[in-house]
């Protein structure tokens, strides 16, 4: 499945590079940029968890090791899975390029400064969130002064094209050293930056308010909904990820303004440019804020689920809830990714009715695939934070692409024939979608009540 | 009424239980006493439905608990380790637990408010559980366990992380359900505990039920003079003929 994902997407690109339209056709700078960029992001992420955040930390801090040796290994494991996890990416691509004989062209010039950046992301994104929790403001504004910079020097330096390729690796080269040098210098302020973040988890936890949600629920569903919802909420995933979905509708509308109306991309898809554009931004803003929650959603309760299954209530009722705190946020996705573009192209009311529809679509499908795989394939280890791993993910991910294919083919294509015979099926499809995601959390809550809580 | 029923519980070739019998009867507090590892949790969470037995049964007023939601609500259970919803407050954890367990919401404001006073808890209610400390958790833990004023009370390890004053405290409250005839089951390694609290005592050593008796009856088998060595003498002669 993961070959046939990565053929997939290396077709796509190949289909959209014979595309001349810039903006969907990137350059080599910016594919590996953006990739720069993702990374970077990633290893931020990672080090605020692993090095700073991690609860193991203190047992580390109280033992006789020094905190640089702590620091460094931290660093290490950052840059060792950053590393391991681009090397199976790559070995993947280039497998199936040639296998699959696919016409990306591939050479050192592209693969020798991405090398190079994937050294140098690990490296800004450890720096970044490390420096960035020091105490003195000074240094704060500092530290993110430098990581800015040298997230845009380095988009300065993929784009000149004054530079030669090699100038190109010797200055990412520099770039490396002195972030290095760096981390090295300001070594004596990590045991500072985990005291503070601690002490600033501590200072944040008195709570006088309450998170109710509205009596249109059955009480013990709406109880389990709300202490769901207000975990995630002080635990600032609900924000995050609003947060994500509103910059991705954003998004949209910046390359609506940038292309217009009428983008001329060649090939007879003008008109199917923004439906398209549409489906994919809806399809991964789901992702973000419903399929991702909704896997790790039995996962992180861990060592606490004792607390659900000793309840006098059906497991069904406690899985409904926990649904119900993630499908209460969902109306966002329609609002920010399915409705703004279409609105503002003056699309007819049938198409944003369908785009409207189509996005309950994928909410409920990767609800009700999440939730399953959440139970199915529980991850207790603490460190993941209730993760899953990458398979689970994976596969997860190629059900649904599959079930949307199911859910969303005849709808689309009566849609084309005639616009009101394809909203009357797009709404039998939620409709079915909608019992779907009723019947996976059934089949889910006969594994929670069987599951064996061993830990 | 709790009945466990020939229970045995195995891990591939490990076996954590081994044929283990016992009851307690109404208004009794029964105490299983154990080294660590001895398979006290297990048994107790194999009770809680928390965990499938590999042969045997594990009732709680004739019903399995992992099978019958309603039976949920006639027991109250404190688990060993102190893992709560952290993100929550105390006060929005016991509200959240004892409103699923079906106490009205008047009452339980009340019970949630006298508890947490008699247990020096109430000043913390609005906190985030994540800063409380072992034994701010212990006395949630045992709070919600009595909530609800269920007729079954299973404890695994009430006492541990409290200090002196509290560990009195709750062993007298535990005393003090006992005698409104509440069926009680607790587990401890700490001898002293038992030695205060028990009606009967149970014996675990390597997942097998290997005394039991009243207190009285343990010490008289034995010929020694505290319970403690009565354990050290038992376990020691266990693991002699095993």
């Amino acid at each position: 499945m993961l070959i046939v994902g990565f053929w997939l997407t290396l077709s796509t690109i190949e289909f959209l590079a014979q595309i001349d339209e810039p903006f969907i056709n990137p350059s080599k700078a910016n594919v590996l940029f953006g990739i720069f960029f993702f990374f970077t992001a990633k290893a931020t992420t990672e080090s605020l968890e692993g090095t700073l955040r991690d609860k193991a930390l203190k047992h580390y801090f109280t033992s006789p090791i020094d905190s640089s040796s702590l620091m460094y290994s931290r660093l290490l494991k950052v840059l060792f899975y950053n590393l391991l996890l681009f090397g199976l990416a790559m070995s993947i691509v280039l497998f199936v390029i040639n296998i699959g004989n696919i016409n990306i062209p591939i050479d050192n010039s592209f693969i020798i400064p991405l090398y190079l950046l994937m050294l140098l992301a690990p490296l800004a994104g450890f720096n970044l969130s490390v420096l960035s929790h020091v105490k003195k403001r000074v240094f704060k504004i500092i530290n993110a002064f430098l990581s800015v910079q040298i997230v845009t020097f380095t988009w300065f330096v993929l784009h000149n094209d004054s530079v030669s390729s090699i100038q190109n690796h010797y200055i990412v080269l520099m770039l490396i050293g002195s972030t290095i040098t760096l981390i090295v210098v300001t070594k004596t302020y990590y045991r500072e930056s985990w005291a503070i973040t601690s002490q600033g988890i501590e200072d944040s936890n008195h709570h006088s308010y309450k998170i109710k949600l509205p009596n249109f629920i059955s009480s013990n569903i709406k109880l389990i909904a709300e202490s769901e919802f207000t975990r995630r909420w002080r635990n600032k995933q609900i924000p995050a990820s609003m947060g994500i979905v509103a910059t991705m509708g954003i998004g949209l509308v910046f390359i609506y303004s940038l292309l217009g109306p009428y983008p001329e991309i060649g090939l007879e898809m003008d008109r199917y440019f923004y439906p398209s554009l549409i489906a994919m931004t809806l399809f991964i803003s789901t992702v973000i804020h419903v399929l991702i929650p909704s896997l790790t959603l039995i996962s992180r309760d861990g060592r606490r689920l004792w607390c659900l299954r000793t309840l006098p209530t059906y497991m069904q009722k406690i899985l409904m809830g926990k649904a119900v705190s993630i499908l209460l946020t969902a109306p966002i996705i329609t609002l920010a990714i399915a409705l703004p573009v279409p609105i503002i192209l003056e699309y007819p009311l049938s198409f944003v009715l369908f785009s409207t529809i189509s996005s309950w679509i994928f909410i409920f499908l990767m609800g009700g695939v999440g939730l399953w795989a959440a139970v199915k394939f529980p991850n207790f280890d603490e460190s993941t934070r209730g993760a899953p791993d990458i398979i689970t993910m994976y596969s997860t991910m190629m059900i649904i692409i599959l079930l949307s294919v199911f859910f969303l083919a005849l709808p689309i294509y009566l849609f084309m024939l005639d616009r009101v015979l394809g909203v009357l099926s797009i709404v039998f499809a939620a409709d079915m979608a909608a019992l779907f995601m009723i019947s996976m959390i059934k089949r889910a809550s006969y594994l929670l009540k069987k599951m064996e809580l061993s830990f | 009424m709790i009945e466990i029923k020939n229970l045995n519980k195995s891990y591939g070739t490990f076996e954590a239980l081994r044929g283990i019998s016992l009851s307690v009867d109404k208004g009794e507090i029964y105490v299983l006493l154990g080294s660590n590892g001895a398979g006290k949790t297990t048994l107790i969470k194999i009770l809680t439905g928390l965990i499938t037995p590999t042969s045997g049964t594990a009732l709680v007023d004739g019903y399995f608990a992992r099978d019958n939601k309603n039976i949920r609500r006639k027991f109250g259970y404190m688990p060993e380790h102190p893992d709560l919803y952290e993100r929550l407050t105390g006060e929005e954890f016991l509200n959240m637990m004892g409103s699923l367990k079906g106490v009205k919401e008047n009452i339980l404001t009340q019970r949630v408010r006298k508890l947490s006073k008699e247990l020096e808890i109430a000043d913390y209610l609005n906190m985030e559980m994540r800063s409380y400390s072992k034994g701010m958790k212990q006395k949630i833990l045992f709070i919600n366990a009595i909530i609800n004023d269920p007729p079954n009370l299973i404890l695994d390890e009430p006492t541990s992380g409290l200090d002196p004053r509290f560990t009195q405290d709750i062993k007298s409250r535990i005393k003090n359900l006992a005698s409104y005839k509440k069926n009680i089951l607790m587990s401890t390694h700490i001898t002293s505990v038992a030695e205060d609290l028990a009606d009967r005592v149970g014996i675990i050593e390597k997942g097998k039920l290997v005394q039991e008796g009243t207190p009285q009856e343990l010490l008289e088998k034995t010929g020694t003079n505290s319970l403690e060595d009565v354990f050290i003498e038992v376990v020691n002669h266990a693991r002699k003929n095993s």
